[in-house]
């Protein structure tokens, strides 16, 4: 979604090598952001490696179609990996026999982090662009019991993964964390401000002070770090249409101004 | 300007364009019809067949598990089996398709053998509920099922929980009951019985929820009737605007007429 870009200072030709970028939301839902993401590298013939852990294939599937990308065809064509994380993680606590005993054991992340890493490397060698890493979301193992020192150190891992010997071999992660309303969880809190630490763009998605608006969902804030250029922040409001995302200065909506 | 005129109240040019407010209630009203003195008639709990898992069933059954809850466990398996019985799955091919509705009370309470969230220790979290929701969302995933369930969130004393039992449903909604509390003597709230908030909409399979014009209402629970009903605050008559320390609804800030402000203001000359 090209305002979504805008707001976020990344062009359209932009392949952000050896970026690590942490998307959370708190007190509004900011998972248009994932799908935002998903379309536009796959979009832009990258391959990426999509670890879902909170929704079913169907769902993004069905919002990727409404952004012009076809999930099951990139599946075919090789440029994307999706993982159902939530199947693997879920089924553990269901009856059925667990298929993949490594990847759900609830002390590590390590079976979990080998597995993503087997991901990657196929990616790799089936692409000349170097894949991008998606996690949606990290609260989850947050959730079911992992400790934040366990999910910090499976993010680190995967920020060593991407990067490549040479800057064009340089893969891109990007993470998703819901951290619920400010600062009142704090061990999620924890674990974002980790993850922000190591990331040089983090956004952050939040309802309105004033309360729920049906025509202004919330607010963006997107925060740059970057050892050669400036430090940059930028906060604006939003409201979430079926396809496409707006953007305006804080009390500039049209719904407002009438 | 004739005296007609000056008789007239002009709304503020800034609502000119909104539509007036509609006139009576009944059109923001939903409810269910019922009556609690008579008994349900059996040829209409006989014709859908329910299966029903009491206190009994999950006493007796539930076996040691060390990953959650031996009831919570024993719950997936016979809503697993509910499934299957009824070819409620995703994958089937069936000639009659009908939705399964479940309906799980009071989860989370010592009725399942919790405690407000923690381990036994009484220090470290029990993960077994978040742990459910997540396997039991893999379970609705895949079948042609809805599951609704009751959680008493005041029992839960570490915070930040509840956010996240919230965040591993589609849809959350919040019933806060008048009873006991100072509302239930407030005046304003003399119709109704307590507070029904819309917390978390379904986003799924698009890129956004429905967004109401509202989240908050009130509802009212009689012997035949239950209805959710807009909540309608009544105009503030006094003239001093002496408004309760606690406001109703959530995020609303109490509104200073400017008539009444004693600060001096920039446009008084």
């Amino acid at each position: 979604m090209e305002d979504v870009n805008n707001v976020l200072d990344i062009a359209k030709d932009d392949n952000l090598y050896g970026e690590v970028i942490t998307l959370a939301d708190s007190t509004a839902d900011g998972t248009f952001l994932i799908h935002h993401f998903l379309s536009f590298f796959l979009g832009n013939n990258r391959p990426v490696c999509f670890v879902s852990l909170s929704q079913s294939f169907g769902h993004h599937k069905s919002v990727c179609q409404k952004l012009g990308v076809s999930l099951t065809q990139k599946i075919e064509s090789s440029h994307l990996n999706f993982f159902d994380g939530l199947k693997v993680f879920g089924n553990r606590f269901l009856d059925t026999q667990p298929e993949n005993v490594d990847i759900s054991n609830t002390t590590s992340l390590q079976g979990f982090y080998k597995a993503i890493k087997t991901n990657y490397e196929d990616l790799q060698d089936k692409n000349k662009a170097p894949p991008v890493v998606i996690v949606d979301s990290l609260n989850v193992l947050l959730n079911i019991g992992y400790q934040v020192k366990e999910i910090s150190a499976f993010v680190q891992y995967l920020c060593h993964l991407i990067s490549g010997p040479g800057c064009d071999a340089r893969g891109t992660l990007i993470t998703f964390l819901s951290i619920g309303e400010n600062g009142l969880d704090e061990e999620t809190s924890l674990l974002w401000r980790s993850v922000v630490h190591m990331s040089n763009m983090d956004v952050l998605v939040s309802g309105l002070e004033s309360g729920y608006c049906k025509d202004v969902h919330g607010k963006i804030e997107v925060k740059r770090r970057n050892l050669l250029k400036k430090n940059s922040q930028k906060t604006m409001q939003f409201k979430v249409n079926d396809k496409s995302v707006n953007f305006f200065a804080s009390g500039m909506s049209r719904a407002v101004l009438g | 300007n004739t005296p007609e005129q000056s008789e007239n109240m002009k709304i503020a040019w800034r609502y000119q364009h909104l539509p007036a407010s509609q006139a009576g209630h009944s059109s923001s009203k939903f409810g269910h019809y019922y009556d609690l003195t008579k008994v349900m008639e059996p040829q209409l709990i006989s014709s859908v067949n329910p299966a029903l898992v009491g206190i009994e069933e999950l006493e007796r059954e539930c076996k040691e598990c060390k990953d959650l809850n031996p009831k919570y466990k024993y719950l997936l398996k016979r809503i697993e089996e509910e499934i299957d019985r009824g070819h409620f799955s995703t994958t089937e091919q069936t000639d009659k398709r009908s939705i399964l509705r479940i309906a799980v009370h009071s989860l989370g309470s010592p009725l399942w053998d919790e405690c407000g969230g923690l381990a036994s220790n009484q220090e470290d979290l029990d993960y077994s509920l978040p742990r459910f929701l997540l396997a039991l969302r893999v379970l609705m995933r895949s079948a042609f099922a809805v599951c609704m369930i009751t959680i008493p969130t005041h029992l839960f004393q570490i915070p930040g929980y509840v956010g996240r039992l919230r965040k591993m449903c589609d849809t959350v909604l919040h019933m806060d009951s008048f009873a006991g509390s100072d509302k239930e003597k407030n005046p304003a709230f003399k119709e109704y019985h307590g507070l029904f908030n819309i917390v978390q909409l379904p986003r799924l399979n698009s890129l956004l929820c429905h967004m109401p014009d509202t989240l908050d209402f009130a509802f009212k629970l009689r012997r035949k009737k239950f209805t959710i009903e807009k909540l309608h605050l009544p105009p503030e008559l006094s003239e001093t605007a002496n408004r309760n320390q606690e406001d109703p609804v959530p995020h609303l800030q109490p509104s200073t007429a400017i008539c009444s402000t004693t600060k001096p203001n920039k446009l008084d000359f």
